[in-house]
């Protein structure tokens, strides 16, 4: 039997780049659920914060348009709540160069194909921060224009993705 | 068109001290889902805690592992838990004394087949208990860079358990 998790598009950095797309021009509009799943993902530049935004026509919206709320998981601290509104991007996590101060998580998105609709994501990560302490955002976001999107943007605030793996799935109708 | 994802084994106990579900991880995926729908105790409230098992079939038992775990309650508060250095990876499951209620958690495994990267988890979990609900969501990570090929489910209070779980790779 064929399985309802389809794989849309993939990208692997394994040398360093400034930002990874995942859709765009490899976007498939039909579906109304899509996930994402990212690991193994190191900066560049120590000391950094991971960033997301969604993308439109393939380019990533950098409208200060975008909300989101975490609960923030220590395992060496008392839990924050990490909020921000009407940023330029989502703010996913700090990362940095040593200790594996990586990134893993699961991300779903909704809405995207709807024009008429905002759309959102739901973030859970287990990743290690620049002091190599274990953190974990686990929350939402969305991007308060009502327009099709078309994908997801990751970067760092500054420097480059020096490794990871980015996978864009659709959960089929 | 072939899914993405795809399922590796399936595993059960009864009457337990502790399950080992080996041979689930390798080179063919990097992330990995596992549901665990029966985590039965019948002699005591208990916590499935989780470890894992390197290639050489050894419980990974050592101080290797930090957690952060926030307890979701509908009866209470939701207090949080925090470990470093600790001896497992946390709550994945909860049963109350003598109870056979099923549970619903659902696992995801990162790196572990990689023996150049620390192994991260992630789980989020539904339990009765016998005031509510009770509910976790959790992290860990193991700090150590070397090739984990399973993963050991154990109660928090040594006790036998029922047990039910389900490998899947993310292909």
């Amino acid at each position: 039997m064929a399985g309802s998790l389809i794989k849309i598009d993939e990208e692997i950095v394994s040398s360093a780049v400034a930002s990874v797309t995942l859709g765009g021009t490899d976007w498939d509009s039909s579906y109304d659920v899509y996930m994402v799943r990212i690991n193994n993902v190191l900066p560049a530049t120590d000391t950094v914060n991971f960033r997301l935004r969604f993308t439109v026509s393939g380019s990533a919206d950098d409208s200060s348009n975008y909300d989101r709320a975490f609960k923030n998981l220590r395992g060496d601290t008392t839990f924050g709540n990490t909020s921000s509104t009407n940023a330029d991007h989502i703010n996913i996590g700090g990362l940095g160069t040593t200790g594996q101060e990586m990134s893993n998580a699961i991300l779903y998105l909704f809405n995207f194909n709807n024009a008429s609709e905002y759309s959102f994501c739901t973030l859970e990560a287990t990743t290690r921060n620049d002091q190599s302490h274990l953190r974990g955002f686990q929350g939402g976001a969305v991007l308060t224009v009502a327009q099709a999107t078309d994908g997801v943007n990751f970067s760092m605030d500054s420097g480059n993705i020096d490794s990871g793996t980015f996978v864009l799935y659709g959960l089929k109708k | 068109m072939a899914g993405s994802l795809e399922f590796i084994k399936s595993t059960s106990g009864t009457n337990v001290a502790s399950i080992d579900v080996t041979d689930c991880f390798s080179d063919k995926y990097d992330v990995y889902k596992i549901t665990l729908t029966k985590w039965h105790n019948p002699s005591g409230d208990s916590n499935a805690l989780l470890r894992l098992i390197d290639s050489g079939g050894s419980v990974i038992s050592d101080n290797e592992y930090d957690n952060a775990q926030l307890a979701l309650r509908s009866y209470n508060t939701y207090p949080q838990d925090q470990a470093t250095n600790t001896s497992n990876m946390g709550t994945m499951a909860y049963t109350p004394l003598n109870q056979t209620y099923n549970v619903g958690a659902v696992i995801y495994i990162f790196n572990p087949y990689d023996n150049s990267s620390f192994t991260f988890l992630k789980v989020q979990n539904a339990n009765r208990h016998s005031s509510g609900l009770l509910a976790f969501k959790g992290i860990a990570v193991h700090k150590v860079a070397e090739q984990i090929t399973g993963f050991n489910l154990y109660s928090s209070q040594s006790a036998t358990q029922d047990v039910e779980a389900k490998v899947y790779g993310v292909k």
